[in-house]
């Protein structure tokens, strides 16, 4: 059972994606080992401003005399649970619209999908900057306001699933005998459309964590609260890349919002890769 | 020029596709290559095109002229110029947004060859001011014409055409054929379509399970009297000739991995012996013509079943229809889909609904089974309105009529086990617990499966086998009205017949109404009582199966009929 388990696992994530899952692994352990360090962790004052890296400060302190190993480590927690809620949001909502404009009743498909290309066409970070200056920047302000600007693209996608599904034989056959609607959706639909759900569920994780990284360095992230790119907001106010600070101070965040984005689109896209027939590669 | 295959062998990994096969494609021959899906002979065709994918390994040996074809790694400069490649479904295989004549000069260019566009375009016997067209300004088959033009633009010694006519209709098929031939060039055409290409060929090659079954000259193989899965495909292919009588070869073609030991025809045919279990036939040769079975030549005959026409009348009227039109729309357009049907179908009776695509019978059968409500008309099911019944009342009057879908490979859930499958309209329907199982069995009994499937995933099954799954999946829930939609079209020659005959004895032992619907008038001659003929929305013919097969009112339905008479 286990070998067989593994070996599935590999058919769906291929090396490739294993080497993804591995990384987000290792991300939200870290994270995991966050949250149980005491509050002050990475609030607290331990050191000298400014200090450079030194036995019990492996990442030294930063203008306040902060410890950066621990603002780190808190950060994780901070911005993976946001990407995860954010992603589970969208999915949720996602999955709600585009149901509803592929099979629902007449006449709601057209204002849904013109309404999500409203949203398609205006610019998301310019939306995301004014939602986030005039709405507030507590965590769950920012969480509904990503949620809110990030369902249109997937919601397309899961529209043109339902709609595809809906024509496939077994789902006829079901209609036919008369089954009704909740039964030929949890039945038959979802065995299509269920896969799906990953890589939308990972790229919407992927896109929140740049996108949240993006409104803290702008300064429009909770400044008390610690996480990646809260930061780097530090690093550009102080003018750290002026010194050698920088190795130490802007390099670890900035490399840990790229692992993290590339393990999710590592990933996303073999998952992609081997749900979608359209990109199967047969050589 | 000349093609010499001998004892050419396929592999992919440890799976032989085809083995030790020779054959011959004489000077200016036209030869056809046939059998049934799977049966080795697409790798055949492009292990001389070079066109196998990677993991495959050829051995043995095809001559072209002096040119060794098995094995080869270098193909610049043959494919095109030395064997030219007839492409299946001419459909999507042409540039849409380039001039006929300037695909024709950018082949001509490639192979360096010093043909003119103009004379290909008279040689395949098109006008010339197709030069100036786009291929969706022409036809299917004026596609196809096209297609061979650009072949013939490298003046290749050899064309290999894989399944050329696939998606034409008959009549045009036949002129794409006498095409090919008086174009006098070595030719193999490999098809699934035995009794088509048989007017056309020279020679004929029958494969089976990767093994070549029978060889000769066309005429020797259409006399009905060599190799037994020579024979069970000619019967197997329904005529318009209702005193032919339309056969189906048992159970089906064996997988690579699990090939029978003794002769891999022997589990189906009917004059197999302890020896044939045993041991592999070779190719004996009997006049001109040679085939791989123990008792070539003996003059026996093989029996194939066939499928039994009705014997009792039609009962009472369990479905009607009466004013039927039905209308789509979308933003740009309206197409008028039916334009005023009446029709009925009454208990053990199996009616055909015969059309063209586009004539609107499977807008019909949607309309029978509750999926479509007609724009107009009224639908009456033992009694009930379908065309106004909506929700639970809907739901209730579907579970009544059962349903065979065209496409088995899509029809049944992937995930689910056969006896789940199955079971499902019971479920659906709250259907007390415990006579379950019982119904389900006595459903894979009627579709003719054993109990053995339960357990299956629909992927390990044969195509006749999940089509067997829908007719159960269809009968469970005790219908009085069946509607198979093109249930044979996509099942392999062979096994067509054993799905018409399944549905006769329903239709018999269960007193089910049917409604068959297919394009292939054929097997409408054969299995049905009564034929409704549709087209472009309207019923041009109306009768017994008797009476429209010898003398048909409409001439629509005379020459439907001649393109299927052989």
């Amino acid at each position: 059972m286990s070998t067989l388990a593994v070996a599935t696992r590999h058919r769906l994530l291929g090396t490739q994606g294993l080497v993804g899952a591995g990384l987000l692994a290792a991300i939200v352990a870290i994270a995991v080992y966050g949250v149980f360090l005491p509050d002050s962790a990475g609030r607290a004052r331990v050191a000298a401003p400014y200090a450079e890296p030194q036995s019990g400060l492996p990442l030294g302190s930063d203008d306040l005399g902060r410890n950066l190993l621990e603002q780190l480590i808190v950060g994780a927690g901070i911005s993976l649970s946001l990407a995860f809620i954010v992603a589970a949001l969208t999915t949720l909502i996602a999955a709600i619209v585009g149901g509803l404009a592929g099979i629902g009743p007449r006449g709601l498909s057209a204002p849904l999908m013109r309404g999500a290309d409203v949203m398609l066409v205006l610019p998301e970070l310019i939306l995301f900057i004014l939602a986030a200056a005039f709405l507030g920047q507590s965590f769950w302000t920012r969480v509904a306001i990503m949620a809110v600007i990030l369902w249109p693209v997937p919601s397309r996608l899961l529209r043109s699933a339902v709609l595809t599904s809906w024509s496939r034989g077994h789902l006829e056959v079901a209609r036919a005998m008369g089954a009704p609607l909740w039964w030929v959706l949890g039945r038959h639909a979802s065995y299509i459309i269920g896969p799906l759900l990953v890589p939308v569920f990972v790229r919407t994780a992927m896109r929140a964590i740049i996108y949240d990284a993006t409104l803290s360095f702008l300064g429009l992230g909770d400044p008390t609260t610690p996480s990646w790119g809260t930061t780097l907001y530090w690093v550009q106010v102080n003018g750290v890349f002026l010194s050698d600070a920088w190795l130490w101070w802007a390099v670890p965040p900035g490399a840990a919002i790229t692992l993290t984005v590339l393990a999710l689109a590592l990933i996303g896209t073999s998952v992609e890769d081997r749900l979608n027939p359209a990109l199967k590669d047969f050589s | 020029m000349k093609l010499t295959v001998r004892d050419l062998t396929v592999r992919y990994g440890d799976l032989v596709a085809v083995d030790r096969v020779s054959l011959d494609v004489g000077e200016g021959e036209l030869v056809a290559l046939v059998g049934e899906s799977g049966c080795g002979k697409t790798s055949l065709a492009r292990s001389l095109l070079g066109l196998l994918p990677r993991t495959a390994s050829v051995t043995g040996s095809a001559m072209l002229g002096d040119l060794e074809l098995a094995g080869r790694q270098e193909w610049t400069g043959l494919r095109g110029r030395r064997i030219g490649i007839v492409p299946q479904g001419a459909m999507t295989g042409l540039s849409p947004v380039h001039r006929i004549g300037s695909q024709l000069r950018e082949m001509i260019t490639i192979h360096e060859s010093s043909a003119d566009p103009a004379a290909l375009i008279d040689r395949v016997g098109l006008p010339r001011d197709v030069l100036t067209s786009f291929p969706h300004q022409l036809s299917g088959g004026q596609r196809q014409r096209v297609a061979i033009a650009l072949t013939l633009a490298g003046q290749p010694d050899l064309l290999v055409a894989d399944e050329p006519t696939t998606g034409l209709d008959a009549i045009t098929q036949g002129q794409v054929l006498a095409l090919i031939r008086s174009l006098g060039i070595s030719t193999l055409i490999v098809s699934h379509d035995l009794t088509g290409l048989l007017p056309y060929a020279d020679q004929v090659d029958v494969m089976y399970a990767g093994r070549m079954a029978e060889t000769g000259p066309a005429a020797t193989i259409a006399r009905h009297g060599g190799h037994p899965y020579t024979v069970g495909l000619l019967t197997a292919t329904p005529s318009a000739d209702r005193a032919a009588g339309w056969g189906s070869i048992p159970g089906a073609a064996p997988p690579m991995a699990n090939l029978p030991h003794g002769c891999r025809f022997a589990p189906r045919c009917p004059i197999a012996e302890d020896v044939c279990h045993e041991q592999e036939p070779a190719l004996l040769p009997v006049g001109a013509a040679s085939g791989a079975c123990h008792f070539y030549g003996s003059g026996r005959v093989p029996r194939y079943p066939l499928v039994p026409r009705g014997t009792t009348d039609a009962g009472e009227p369990v479905a009607w229809a009466s004013g039927i039109r039905h209308v789509y729309r979308s933003r740009t357009r309206t197409t008028e889909a039916l334009r005023g049907i009446d029709f009925h179908v009454g208990a053990g009776e199996i009616v055909g609904l015969v059309g063209e695509s586009g004539s609107g019978k499977s807008t019909l059968a949607r309309i029978l089974l509750g999926l479509i409500r007609p724009t107009q008309g009224r639908v009456e099911l033992s009694g009930q309105d379908l065309g106004t019944a909506r929700g639970r009342s809907l739901r209730a009057l579907q579970r009544r009529v059962g349903f065979v879908h065209q496409d088995p490979y899509d029809s049944l859930h992937p995930g689910m086990r056969v006896g789940e499958i199955v079971a499902e309209p019971l479920v659906v329907a709250g259907a007390d617990k415990r006579g379950r199982l019982e119904r389900v069995h006595a459903a894979l009994s009627s579709a003719g499966l054993s109990e053995e499937l339960l357990q299956r995933f629909p992927g390990q099954l044969s195509g006749g086998q999940r089509q067997r799954v829908s007719i159960a999946l269809a009968l469970v829930g005790n219908p009085v009205l069946l509607v198979a939609d093109e249930a044979t079209s996509m099942l392999d020659v062979s096994t067509r017949g054993g799905i018409a005959t399944t549905l006769r004895s329903v239709a018999t032992d269960r007193g089910l109404a049917v409604v068959f619907v297919t394009h292939d008038v054929g097997e409408a001659v054969q299995s049905c009582d009564r034929i409704v003929v549709l087209k472009a929305g309207r019923i041009v013919e109306h009768g017994t199966s008797a009476d429209v097969s010898s003398s048909p009112a409409d001439p629509y339905t005379a020459k439907l009929l001649e393109a299927s008479h052989h």
